[in-house]
């Protein structure tokens, strides 16, 4: 199954072959939660969310056009059903207004972090820089984290996030200039701390 | 001078994408090499770009597909359009109400001749020519019959 190219996994996906459905997950599931993550900041949230986009696109592989890129119609899936479900928890207002501890949210992520090679202190470092940047991305707007996810990890061009986040290509760009300033303020005095130790 | 540090702040963070072509890109080139507080920027956001990289988690944990897999089984099968359409309750109330108001005035005008034809039935039955207007035939003021007969005795 890896050996297959999107048309053809699609096309099997379309049959209901599992092993088909198996390979695309695996291949587009990871893209998939991390723009879910960003939008909706939290682990648990993001992975019922990946759920619900799943089983959504595979009962609607019908209506997948193949003129475009089968990432552009899965983020744009994936966008619109993350902004569903933070509308219906009713959660919007509530996550800009509150700082939420980012170890409740991503604990378990980090964790994972593991920090090899690393002295202890280092990796207390490491550790506290990743939590600070995790809060200060968690304080951008939902549209900028968005952005500045597509960019810096998906790494798409301007044109393919305006497609994406139904906007102009200059709205894009003013979006990531402010989400790197925004960026640079929250953390400045962190950075300029931590260079001090 | 605060606003053109403004100006080319925007320009360079289109640079660190990659979205600067010709004489623009050339422009901004030209003036990072000459300065710093550009080439600070750029520093710091080329930082910020490989910790958002690392700190973003990877993926979903490994379980979720049995999941995906157990609601599509569980989930009741595809509906064609007219089944769909059979199953009023999928229907929303707005569909519903139009749809019923609808059918009540389809109703009513398939069954205006019907009655119309019930109504001059009925007149036929009674010995009465609907052509004729009753109303105008009829002279009130005349002495009615049984007065007459009386006169009479």
């Amino acid at each position: 199954m890896a050996g297959l190219d999107d048309r053809q996994l699609l096309e099997r996906c379309r049959l209901r072959d599992r092993a088909a459905m198996e390979e695309f997950y695996h291949r587009y599931s990871d893209t998939v939660y991390r723009l879910a993550w960003s939008i909706l900041r939290n682990n648990d949230d993001a992975e019922e969310a990946v759920q619900d986009i799943f089983v959504k696109v595979y009962n609607s592989l019908d209506q997948f056009q193949s003129r475009s890129k089968i990432t552009t119609w899965l983020y744009t899936v994936t966008r619109n059903q993350c902004l569903d479900f933070y509308r219906s928890r009713d959660r919007y207002r509530s996550h800009y207004v509150s700082n939420m501890d980012p170890i409740d949210s991503t604990g378990d992520r980090m964790d994972n972090f593991t920090g090899a090679g690393l002295t202890p202190d280092q990796e207390h470092s490491e550790r506290e820089i990743r939590l600070k940047i995790i809060e200060a991305i968690k304080q951008l707007p939902t549209e900028y984290r968005e952005a500045v996810y597509l960019k810096e990890i998906e790494t798409l061009s301007y044109e393919e996030i305006a497609e994406i986040q139904g906007c102009r290509m200059g709205t894009v760009k003013s979006r990531l200039f402010r989400a790197r300033e925004m960026l640079q303020d929250l953390l400045r005095d962190f950075y300029e701390e931590f260079k001090e130790r | 001078m605060k606003w053109v540090h403004r100006y080319w702040k925007k320009q360079l963070s289109a640079y660190l994408d990659g979205e600067l072509q010709g004489k623009s890109l050339q422009r901004v080139e030209f003036h990072i090499s000459d300065c710093q507080k550009c080439q600070h920027d750029l520093e710091i956001w080329k930082q910020y770009r490989l910790s958002v990289k690392n700190t973003i988690p990877q993926g979903p944990s490994r379980d979720l597909f049995a999941g995906i897999m157990n609601c599509l089984d569980t989930q009741p099968a595809k509906l064609s359009f007219w089944e769909d359409l059979w199953m009023w309750h999928r229907l929303p109330p707005v569909t519903l109400t139009v749809s019923s108001a609808l059918l009540v005035l389809a109703l009513v005008i398939s069954l205006q001749p019907i009655m119309k034809n019930i109504g001059t039935n009925t007149e036929t039955i009674l010995g009465q020519d609907s052509t004729v207007d009753y109303s105008t035939t009829l002279d009130l003021s005349a002495e009615p019959a049984y007065l007459l007969v009386n006169e009479d005795v």
